[in-house]
């Protein structure tokens, strides 16, 4: 798999991230199967090219999938979907809550942990996908789903803490350990983001230059594209 | 955070105005603004300006670097939503540490920041301005937020005061009540926060000076002084607002004032930033104000509920964007007035800084009339 076709000078350890990651949304994961997990992707990439992108208040399924019932994801997939990737800035505990709730359709209600895996994937989307339009470079294509059930296995001692959603106890920073109640997909997105910034185990070496950018450098774009996103954390 | 724990490391003085958006220096970082810029533009999206920045860093800085950068945005699309879609709090201890940088980045500001404030505040108040300055708590018009006066952070005022800009329920960052949104009930939240702050000072933009002028009348409210920007006086004045009341629901108004909006934005974009916050706002919430004002403003003469609701008022207008009915009234009673020249119906848009140097002398006046 070469993931682009381009001149540009990508490093080989960043188009091997990618290439996992996206390999990785055709399997089947921890609580969703691998045509699910590509539906969200895809349900990623509509929400970012919508002409009209609706306000966060307005639940997406309402206005933007009228042809939800042929869809592999519940109704409220799609809405933290569109959510998350237009209006990050506007999350809630209370819209978290409702999500989870299915906004009062409990057959389309979502685990604490199916929501996890979502948000990390539509993460892992929007990062892959924004590098892609950052360079002007075909988005990655979607490989074909690969057919099996998910694990539904969650880890020992996975509880709800000091996030909405549950975690395992760790002494590691608050962010990291968001994820840790899909350790799969903890591990996906932590390796995608060594690739793209740094591994976790260098965040406090401050001097490192990365790559091309000073350690400076990249803190600065680091900071603008979080506070242009709104990012509390 | 890491910015500025990289720079002491490497003995740099930088600067966070690249962060937020409102230097255009390098913060003490080689390239800053540039990398700044990047990092825009692909939040952005629009093609052409990315494509121009993308040139300017590959010839300031190789197309490695330009990869580079890409990559570390990307990665805080993805970080940024991790982190608040899972309700990711901040480390125990770290708010104290962290409290000067996220004053200067604006991390307090953030509607997100709503949900973790131990009383779980649903008002967003946007901060500007100095912070250790003397409080003055702003009020924004119909549907807008308070945004709207976030470049008068950065004028000759905002250099002297801390700037506590509100959206009122349904509007920018705020949540909408529980219950519905009259005048009365935003005067309320005002006034809360102009007890929180101990502010003198109101400044309120059309609408927004009818709540500005009720919290200010509360009983033992600190205010003495509001500068109503182009508020309302007559009936005439809720041209926008008072329509609400012409519409069955709020879905209806909504679309119309939309529409009514977008024709206007065509080639305007100070309307264009007006009717994106409108496009955002709660429609309920905007109706259910919008009506209000139009009972309120027959019921109520809203120039005289100004005019008497504290010791100093000062009305900031444009003849041409103010209608006869209000020009008569103001020809009609002595209330202290400026006229601005060319400027639109937001100038803190527009012209921030005359309204900002306006602002000041009238302050100037009123710290003369109180004398030594």
């Amino acid at each position: 798999m070469d993931i682009y076709e381009t001149e540009l000078p990508i490093r080989d350890d960043l188009r091997a991230a990618q290439e996992a990651t996206v390999l990785g949304w055709s399997r089947p994961g921890t609580w969703w199967t691998g045509e699910q997990r590509l539906a969200i992707v895809t349900e990623v990439r509509r929400a970012r090219d919508a002409d009209e992108i609706p306000p966060p208040w307005v639940r997406a399924s309402e206005v933007e999938r009228p042809d939800l019932h042929a869809h592999a994801l519940p109704a409220a997939a799609v809405d933290a979907i569109w959510r998350l990737t237009n209006h990050p800035g506007t999350l809630t505990a209370d819209w978290y809550n409702k999500v989870v709730d299915g906004f009062g359709d409990h057959s389309a209600a979502l685990t604490p942990l199916e929501y996890t895996e979502l948000v990390a994937l539509v993460a892992q989307a929007n990062c892959i996908d924004r590098f892609a339009d950052g360079l002007s470079l075909d988005r990655p294509t979607l490989p074909q789903p690969v057919e099996g059930e998910p694990s539904r296995s969650a880890p020992d001692g996975v509880a709800s803490r000091d996030h909405w959603v549950p975690t395992v106890e760790s002494d590691v920073r608050e962010v990291v350990k968001a994820l840790s109640g899909v350790p799969a997909e903890h591990a996906a997105s932590f390796q995608l983001a060594a690739a793209h910034y740094l591994p976790v185990s260098q965040l406090y070496d401050l001097t490192a230059d990365r790559n091309a950018l000073t350690r400076m450098q990249v803190e600065l774009v680091a900071a603008r594209t979080s506070k242009l996103n709104e990012c509390f954390y | 955070m890491l910015l500025s724990l990289s720079g002491l490391r490497q003995d740099a003085q930088v600067s966070f105005d690249v962060v937020v958006g409102t230097g255009d220096g390098d913060g003490g970082v080689p390239h800053g603004q540039l990398l700044a810029r990047l990092a825009e533009a692909m939040w952005e999206g629009d093609p052409s300006a990315l494509a121009a920045v993308r040139d300017e860093v590959t010839e300031a800085m190789g197309g490695d670097s330009l990869v580079d950068a890409v990559a570390v945005s990307a990665n805080f699309h993805m970080m940024t939503r991790i982190a608040d879609g899972t309700g990711t709090p901040i480390e125990r201890g770290g708010m104290d540490q962290t409290a000067e940088v996220r004053t200067q980045i604006g991390v307090d500001d953030m509607v997100s920041r709503r949900q973790i404030r131990p009383d779980n505040a649903v008002l967003n108040v946007q901060r500007f301005g100095d912070p250790n300055g003397e409080p003055i708590v702003l009020v924004a018009g119909f549907a807008d937020h308070g945004g709207m006066f976030e470049l008068l952070g950065s004028t000759a005022l905002g250099r002297r005061f801390a700037l506590h800009a509100i959206d009122l329920p349904g509007m920018g960052g705020s949540t909408p009540l529980d219950q519905p949104l009259t005048l009365d009930r935003a005067a309320a939240l005002v006034a809360d926060v102009v007890r929180q702050t101990s502010a003198r000072t109101i400044i309120a933009h059309s609408v927004g000076s009818i709540v500005a002028s009720l919290a200010a009348g509360t009983p033992d409210s600190s205010i003495d002084t509001v500068v109503s920007i182009e508020g309302n006086l007559t009936p005439a004045d809720a041209y926008f607002s008072g329509s609400a009341a012409q519409y069955e629901s709020p879905d209806m108004f909504h679309a119309a004032f939309l529409s009514r909006l977008s024709e206007r934005a065509v080639d305007d974009e100070v309307i264009r930033r007006y009717r994106d916050q409108v496009a955002i706002a709660d429609p309920t919430s905007i109706w259910e104000m919008g009506s209000d004002t139009h009972h309120f403003s027959i019921e109520h003469s809203p120039g005289e509920v100004l005019a008497r609701c504290a010791k100093h008022v000062h009305y900031f207008y444009n003849p041409d964007n103010t209608p006869e009915d209000s020009i008569q009234w103001l020809r009609e009673h002595q209330l202290a007035t400026t006229i601005l020249d060319g400027t639109s119906h937001w100038p803190t848009v527009d012209q921030p800084d005359l309204i900002a140097n306006k602002t000041l002398d009238s302050l100037a006046t009123r710290n003369e009339q109180a004398g030594p």
